[in-house]
Formats: C-alpha cells, structure tokens, sequence
C-alpha cells in the first residue's frame, strides 16, 4: 500500500519505518530537511520538503494515489488543515492526525477524520497503571465498541466463557492466565487470577456489570 | 450586526475601528495579551477580548451564539480555518469569513464550507495587474 506521511518528529519518523519495513510504499512530507535523519540512512521511501497543509506539495508527495495518510507535525490545527485537505480535497480513503487538545480531537472525528489524541490516551494508561482495578476499559480508538479487562475472583471461578458473555452485546477474546494467552472458546472455565480480555457494545455495559458483578466485588 | 473579529493584529485593528465607525458592535479575541492590551488603548476596553479564538468557550465567552458575522484575519491559514469551522461546528447563527494568506487555500476553504474567503495576497496581485495593463495601454 502506498501511505503518505506529514511530519516527521519521533512519531512521524516511527511511523514510517515501520510501515516502510512492512513493505509500503511511504513518503514522508517535513519542512525541515534535517528533520529527515530520524528516517536513518537505508530509508526506502521518498522524502519531501515544504508544508503539508500546501496542495502542491501534498501532490508532489504523490497524495492522489494514496492509500492513507497520517498527519503528526507539531502544531494541531496544522494537522487538522492537512487532515481536511487530504479527506475532501484529495479525497484519500483513510486519513488520521494527531491531534493534542481532546475536545478539538473529538470535534474532528465528525469531518470524517481519524483521530488520536495522545493526551487521553496516555492519561488513560497512566491510570491503569496506577489503579489497579478489577474492571477497566483498555484504550481503543473507536467509539462505538469497548474493550474492557476484568480479573476473575474466587467468587467467580468454575463459570465457564458462555457464563460471562451477553450474546450479540459483548465477546471474550482473551484470557490471560499466568504468562499464557489463551484464545477461549466458550465452554473455557475461568480460574481465579485470570484475566479476561471482552469486547462490549458501550450501551451494554451496565448490563455486563452486572452480569460478571461477583469479578468487581471485593479484591 | 455584532461582528466577532479573531486575529487583533494590524489589519484586526483597523477591521475593528472601521466598523465601530460604522456603529457596530465589536468584539477582537487576540491570543498575546500586549497586542490585546494595546486594542483596548488605542480602541476601547470593552472591545479587546485576550483568548485563543480557536477555543469554542473562548468564542461563546465573546458572544458567538448572538454573533452576526464571525471574522478569521490572523496571519496563519490553518487558526484561520480552525475559528471558523469550530465557529460553524458550534454556534449556528454567525456568517463565517476567512482570510487567507497562502491564496491556493481559498479554494480548500471553500471546499469546507467556510461562508466568504479573502484572499488579501489575490486582491493585490490582481490590482497591480490591473495597473500594469494600465501602463501598457
């Protein structure tokens, strides 16, 4: 696939090793040459020079044909600006920006771009590693589905995978027992200390809670 | 009309004076608050507002739900459209008018909606175009 890169600071220039190691076909757009040596020197995509919220320079990158771009420069409204213009200009299939400020990212989901707003993401993690609780929601970049973890207690233990899913409304995908993953199926009996990995729709989730409430007592 | 301009720089400060002239009611959001502080001398108090017009709640604050017109001049494109869709995305009455400083944005602009977009650069390439053909002729 052919991915266009704007901006390339240290998630930019992650970003497009990592795609470029994958196979893609990248470019990586910065106005700032020396910004381009965090691309190391066996790079194989192409690099261009000049502003992402130009349109010439967006197509001199080759913006018409590509598959997806990511918008990481440092500024937000910059991202933004360079987010629309590859959505509704160009018409890009996938477009995704960074964007700090957690109401403006929330405000842009709605213009039909990706957002990743570090900010509550990495609060979010922060928060999980420091509260140890025995329900949580993990971070995910969608709005319309959940996935949250929660750790089996001993009044919990013998029920089987079935025994903890609401059918159509949430799934488990993982049990985490000891160092092992497992894949269950639903006839899997829970133990105590496993930690289980579901996937819920968000209006489901009082009825869940209620569902797996002997997990979220006491501990 | 009560008219919110965003932008307090130069051309923010005349904007601002010329329609107090023409007895408007005025409100300037400048995000350095010196640049504020030197609107309100050289216009009045009431009208400098300090904030960063890109903030929905710095914009209510100024009064954009009763706002007639909502005016983007600061000197960067992407502020620019950021006040004005954030300004179209939350309050439904002000008319939306952006300036752009790189004119190969008027058209994107456009494309997103904005109501009116000035492109200053455009009006003075094409008047000096004008006077060049002038002295041609």
């Amino acid at each position: 696939m052919k991915y266009l890169i704007v901006g390339c600071g240290r998630v930019g220039s992650t970003l497009a090793k990592r795609l470029a190691r994958a196979g893609h076909d990248i470019t990586v757009v910065d106005i700032d040459s020396s910004a381009f040596k965090r691309l190391g020197r066996d790079f194989p995509g192409k690099m261009v020079l000049g502003t992402g919220i130009d349109v010439d320079v967006l197509s001199r990158a080759g913006v018409e044909r590509a598959d997806g771009m990511a918008v990481c420069t440092q500024g937000d409204n910059r991202n933004i600006m360079a987010a629309l213009i590859g959505k509704h200009h160009f018409k890009v299939k996938t477009v995704v920006a960074r964007i700090y400020d957690p109401m403006r990212a929330a405000m842009y989901r709605d213009f039909g771009v990706l957002t990743i707003c570090p900010t509550t993401v990495g609060a979010h993690l922060m928060v999980n590693a420091l509260v140890q609780e025995t329900y949580r929601k993990l971070p995910y970049e969608r709005h319309d589905v959940d996935v949250v973890e929660f750790v089996i207690t001993d009044a919990m233990a013998g029920r089987t995978v079935d025994e903890v899913t609401l059918p159509g409304k949430t799934r488990v995908s993982v049990v985490v027992r000891g160092d092992a993953s497992l894949i269950p199926d639903g006839n899997l009996r829970l133990q105590p200390g496993d930690r289980v990995v579901a996937i819920i729709a968000p209006d489901a989730e009082p009825e869940f809670r209620k569902l797996i409430a002997p997990a979220l007592a006491a501990r | 009309m009560f008219i919110i301009v965003v932008g307090g720089g130069k051309l923010g400060t005349y904007l601002a004076r010329a329609l107090l002239e023409a007895r408007h009611e005025v409100v300037v959001i400048e995000k350095i608050e010196r640049k504020a502080q030197a609107l309100a001398q050289t216009l009045n108090a009431e009208v400098a507002q300090v904030g960063d017009g890109c903030d929905p709640l710095v914009l209510e604050e100024a009064g954009a739900t009763r706002a007639d017109v909502v005016i983007a001049d600061t000197g960067d494109d992407e502020d620019n459209l950021v006040i004005c869709l954030v300004t179209k995305k939350r309050f439904a009455k002000p008319r939306t008018i952006a300036r752009v400083n790189n004119p190969k944005n008027k058209q994107i602009f456009e494309e997103l909606g904005i109501d009116s977009v000035v492109s200053g650069t455009e009006i003075v390439m094409n008047m000096v175009a004008q006077e060049i053909n002038r002295a041609k002729t």
